[in-house]
């Protein structure tokens, strides 16, 4: 028999309107008056004389029912939707019913409701600040780290979900043209009321509904006490040793059509100024590429320096940061920003090194080298931007000048003093407009950026003195446009670009002979580049297929004046790739990708003539068009399980890079030229990583391990002679974190590594060990109470088995007084270590560096808002 | 050309390496629309067809302690020959968009479409079950339940009008709360809101004792011709319990919960550097959920 089930889910209830404790039941059954089809989900009720409802029941698939009768009750009603309703009278004990009911059209009185809105340019979140607030936060940085999605990297850069957000907007301005830092780590969390999260925010009117964002916007909506005043936070901080201090003032305030916010801090504490100045978003326009990310380079590298710890550890610094930001909406919609930063750094470094080069003809290099570095930065950034629906158009300009110098004191091996001179000046100018012409846009992005490096580096002792001038000019343009249809599952995309480069090196040598290696440069090199990139994107619920295609042409054109060299070069250059990935489940998934790369040659080795880095190294290039390839081929592999919390994930990667250029070592004297020859080489390079981490006790705890080793094999040249080499390294990290209380939390991790480095031919190796582990535990015991002590150990294993342990413990408190007022005590390096050694593999030659570390510091200081 | 050195950094280039390659994988599939990231554009299976539809005003706290945290999403009840389904209609909206959005419309990005609510209860869907599909994070989340039970006390003297049908008063305790509803038997549908039905009429408003959860009919079209569809994606398939049970790890604690599942581990530190493991201390929620009996 056929089932008509009518608009009806067979809930498992019952209706109890009336009492139970029946004796009898009225069953029957439910058709269809025309072809007699059962009917289910028919609503049997059952009503007394008066009309009230007793109790209810509803036909089953098969349109029987069954329904208690107690003998109350007179009338047993029928409906249906599509049914005409039908009532039957009761009385007493009955035989099963047999009940048809007749079609009928649906007559309900409609109310229509307006969709609602699609907010498809954005969602925005809004999170209370006081709701996540604690005791222990000073300002909207602090709290924006505990709501849900938002990330603060420790470069102060803010994410979520994931991704950079693309905006931060105070009032709904974007004041601070990215340098958010300036605000995010200074607005006291008391002042801001809301912080509202923008998903998928696109920021250029003229492209919302038309180009969708991934990333999202923040928007600080202040306090009203908050606006058309000044407020800000003082910050006073004293300690020792040496004497210690770290003051600072924050002001802002924020009044319709005008902003400002006034900056300054002074700091000897480790802190870097380049924190909080850093810029970090940019305005991208479909895509377009970030301007000048190959910045000239350092040719004297006198001044630069990096360890494995943190630099606050070893910054000996007194550093001060003034900046004042400024914005103004003009009538016809026009905002006008000007940001102008002045930046010092001064830093003392004193470290000590020992090179071995793998090579018992060759003496190895003690170094000590007392370094001071000087670096002023002056900057200002200015914008102007119109946002209309029909109509974007933005111009920033940047202009930074930049003069450091750098102060070294070298004993050991060599006794000579270097100093360096290191201007940079840095003009960028960025144009987007966007247009709505009828239903197609019209966007334009130009990005156009100037850099200049005139340096020199004087070197000089009692017997010699050498001096290099070297001065380099790049200018880089981008213009770049893009499209994209979508059919069904499939997606073409296109962009395309125009990029032109130009490069001039001007450079000159003294005092130092070198063989028949010249010592000046003057030259220029001019790189056009066009390039397309179409790209298909396939996807359904398991596959998602990528693969594109790079096609570019290239004209190199480089001209030494002193030699009257010319060359010229025109090449077209194809590199495809693929990338797929597959889920298996919804916790399984596979990514595969290769690819084909060509690179043409990179435009920083277009010179001959060598420049000295420091008294010991020099650089010379290869002006030649040789293209190199890379082939690699990436496979991972990835289990998740949120029920669980159960995390995993294994992966390998092969790279195999074809250089037409190997990197060559001359030892010239007492100093080492590095190279290139025109022999082509090879290198492989294996990588493994794999990972699993597990949430415990309902993920108050996670544990987890991830390790991973790689291989690279490669050759380069030491005095004409090829040396290929390996290199090998592996690493373990296991992790324990978690809450334990309420009141306490910790968490620890330790990094162990091997790496090691084996020369085929003569036999040479070396390898060190390193371990790192870190505890931190943080104590909550009252609310106006935050308390931290964290542990650093090192351990060292060098090549010659000596081993090297290294204890770095801190703590710290801090009291909130009130509202408005809170102290806070930290302490730094509580035993005093003076050094911190470890090793590091270069080209042919391993390095045992030794640096000095910040003494026991012990910092009290006050913080004021208002 | 490049320098090949290894060193202690080493170890933490290849970590950092490792981890940047994973995060360009996700992020490639993230701009190109495929179904990692929240709110991504999610293609559509048709299970049928509806023949009415009814539209409920749907607010709830997010902080039962303010009145003022309520939000409200309208919600849309599809009800087709055996089966319904009860989702957000504006997350209907941006998907039935996505799909009849022209290439001048979407760009290269499509990227993120954002709706409200993103669960949906399937009612008689497989056969004499429930099915409920939600989202957490980025991952999408389907359980089975038997029909459940809702033993209903009908006071038919009380009596309120709603839009215009007279409806009577209804009660029963489910899944931990106890709810008020009004229903009308001028309807003559079984249905309801949420996971609500078997009363003899349609459910019109439910509202929880506690005034948290409330679903109140703003619309009827009975002449609807709106497919009814179900979200195709690879699920964590789960059951009642163990998806609220991730689903307050994650609204807890949404750090802990993108570490353990995404393997990345965050720490957190103060602008001078120093740790700051209170911000990475799992919050209180502010509010239940609407089931309240999976602990």
């Amino acid at each position: 028999m056929m089932i008509r089930c009518i608009f009806t889910i067979l809930l498992c209830t019952t209706g109890s309107a009336t009492l139970y404790g029946q004796s009898a039941a009225i069953t029957g059954v439910v058709a269809d008056s025309v072809d007699k089809a059962s009917i289910a989900g028919v609503i049997i009720q059952l009503f007394d004389a008066k009309g009230k409802a007793l109790s209810y029941t509803f036909s089953k698939d098969d349109g029987k029912f069954s329904l208690p009768y107690s003998g109350k009750g007179s009338v047993l009603s029928f409906k249906s939707m599509g049914y005409r309703k039908c009532t039957v009278p009761i009385s007493g004990n009955q035989s099963p019913l047999e009940i048809l009911l007749a079609e009928e059209a649906v007559q309900l009185r409609d109310v229509i409701i307006k969709a609602p809105d699609i907010l498809m340019k954005s969602d925005t979140l809004v999170y209370n600040v006081r709701k996540y607030a604690d005791a222990g936060d000073r300002t909207i940085a602090d709290v924006l780290k505990k709501m849900p999605g938002i990330e603060v990297a420790e470069s102060g850069q803010i994410k979520y979900n994931g991704l950079p957000i693309n905006k931060f907007y105070i009032e709904g301005n974007d004041l601070l043209e990215g340098r958010y830092g300036l605000a995010s780590n200074n607005i006291s969390h008391n002042d801001v009321q809301n912080v509202e999260i923008m998903e998928n925010h696109q920021p250029i009117q003229a492209l919302q509904g038309i180009d969708y964002s991934e990333q999202a916007g923040l928007n600080l909506r202040l306090k009203e006490s908050a606006k058309l005043r000044w407020t800000g936070i003082v910050n006073g901080g004293t300690g020792f040793s040496p004497l210690l201090y770290d003051a600072s003032l924050f002001a802002m305030r924020i009044a319709g059509k005008r902003q400002c916010m006034e900056t300054a801090r002074i700091n000897n504490t480790g802190w870097n100024p380049a924190s909080q100045s850093a810029r970090h978003t940019t305005d991208n326009l479909f895509g377009t590429t970030t301007l000048m990310q190959n910045q000239l380079p350092d040719y004297i590298t006198v001044g630069e320096y990096a360890t494995p710890t943190e630099e606050r550890r070893i910054r000996f610094n007194q550093s001060c940061l003034f900046n004042t930001t400024n914005s103004i909406t003009l009538k016809n919609d026009y905002d006008i920003k000007a940001n102008i930063t002045y930046e010092s750094d001064n830093l003392d470094f004193t470290r000590s090194s020992y090179t071995g080069y793998f090579d018992n003809s060759l003496s190895p290099l003690t170094e000590t080298e007392y370094l001071r570095t000087r670096a002023h930065t002056f900057s200002g950034q200015f914008a102007l931007q119109s946002n209309k629906p029909s109509m974007y158009l933005k111009d920033y300009l940047s202009v930074d000048y930049g003069w450091n110098n750098a102060m070294s004191d070298i004993a050991g091996s060599y006794e000579i003093k270097q100093k360096a001179e290191k201007p940079v000046f840095n003009l960028a100018n960025e144009l987007q407009a966007v247009k709505h012409i009828k239903n197609r846009i019209l966007t334009l992005s130009s990005s156009n950026k100037l850099v200049k490096k005139p340096h020199s580096l004087l070197m000089e002792n009692q017997e010699k003195q050498y001096f290099q001038d070297v001065t380099a000019l790049a200018f880089q343009s981008i213009t770049e446009t893009s499209y994209g249809w979508i059919f069904g599952r499939w997606q073409v995309k296109g962009r395309a670009g125009f990029n032109y480069n130009y490069n001039e090196l001007e450079s000159n040598l003294t005092g130092i002979n070198i063989g028949k290696i010249p010592v000046t440069n003057h030259s220029n090199l001019s790189v056009i580049n066009m390039y397309i990139r179409p790209e298909i994107v396939y996807e359904n619920k398991r596959l998602w297929l990528n693969p594109y295609i790079i096609i570019n042409y290239y004209r190199y054109s480089f001209n030494e004046k002193i030699s009257g060299e010319h060359l010229t070069k025109n090449d077209g250059i194809i590199s495809p790739a693929l990338s797929i990935r597959y889920k298996f489940t919804a916790g399984l998934e596979l990514f595969t990708d290769a690819r084909y790369v060509t690179t043409p040659p990179e435009k920083d080795i277009f010179y001959w003539g060598a420049i000295m880095n420091n008294y010991r190294y020099l650089n010379a290039g290869y002006p030649s068009y040789n293209v190199n390839t890379v082939s690699s081929v990436a496979l991972s592999l990835r289990y998740r399980n949120p029920i669980s919390s159960v995390f995993a994930n294994i992966g390998f990667k092969y790279e195999k890079n074809n250089y037409s250029l190997t990197e060559e070592q001359l030892f010239v004297n007492e100093q080492i030229l590095t190279t290139y020859s025109p022999v082509s080489n090879n290198s492989d390079t294996y990588r493994f990583n794999g990972g699993i981490s597990k949430g415990i006790f309902s993920g108050k705890i996670h544990i987890g391990m991830d390790m991973g080793c790689a291989q690279i094999k490669t050759a380069t040249i030491r005095n004409s002679v090829v040396v290929p080499y390996q290199s090998n390294s592996i690493f373990a990290m296991p992790k324990i974190k978690g809450t334990i209380l309420k009141w306490i939390s910790a968490e620890y991790t330790l990094l162990a590594s091997k790496n090691r480095m084996n020369f085929k031919d003569n036999g040479f190796g070396s390898s060190y060990i390193n371990l790192k582990q870190k505890l931190t535990v943080s104590l909550f015991p009252i609310k106006k109470i935050q308390a931290h002590i964290g542990v650093e150990h090192y351990h060292t294993k060098f090549n010659d088995q000596t081993a090297e342990n290294l204890l770095l413990p801190d703590a710290g408190v801090r009291w909130r007084l009130s509202d408005k007022v809170d102290i806070s005590l930290s302490a730094s390096n509580l035993m005093n270590e003076g050094y911190y050694r470890y090793s590091r593999h270069e080209t042919l030659s391993e390095t045992t560096y030794c640096y000095r570390l910040r003494p026991r510091n012990i910092i009290l200081s006050a913080q004021v808002k208002f | 050309m490049k320098n090949v050195f290894f060193s202690m950094f080493g170890c933490f280039l290849f970590v950092s390496a490792y981890a940047q390659q994973q995060q360009v994988f996700t992020f490639q599939a993230g701009t190109t629309g495929v179904s990692v990231g929240a709110g991504t554009p999610v293609k559509q299976k048709e299970i049928g067809k509806a023949a009415m539809e009814f539209f409920y005003d749907y607010h709830y706290l997010t902080d039962t302690t303010d009145a003022a945290s309520e939000k409200k999403d309208v919600m849309i009840l599809q009800v087709s020959y055996g089966m319904s389904k009860f989702s957000s209609y504006r997350t209907m909206q941006t998907d039935s968009l996505i799909r009849v959005s022209t290439a001048d419309r979407i760009k290269a990005n499509p990227g993120k479409y954002v709706g409200g609510s993103t669960f949906s209860i399937y009612k008689n869907y497989p056969s004499g079950k429930f099915t409920t599909t939600d989202k957490i994070s980025t991952d999408w989340f389907m359980y089975e339940e038997d029909i459940p039970v809702q033993e209903w006390t009908i006071d038919d003297d009380s009596t309120k009008e709603i839009l215009g049908y007279k409806c009577h008063r209804a009660e029963c305790d489910f899944h931990g709360r106890k709810y008020i509803a009004w229903y009308s038997d001028e309807i003559p549908v079984a249905d309801g809101p949420w996971k609500f039905g078997g009363l003899p009429g349609f459910i019109a408003e439910v509202s929880d004792s506690e005034g948290h959860y409330k679903f109140a009919l703003v619309g009827i079209n009975s002449n609807a011709a709106r497919d009814i569809t179900i979200h195709d994606v690879q699920y964590n398939k789960t059951t009642r319990s163990k998806f609220y049970i991730t689903k307050r790890k994650f609204d807890t604690d949404p750090i802990g919960y993108m570490s353990a599942v995404s393997g990345i581990n965050l720490t957190i530190t103060t602008p001078d550097g120093s740790p700051n493991n209170e911000l990475m201390k799992p919050r209180e929620l502010q509010y239940d959920y609407i089931e309240r009996d999976y602990k």
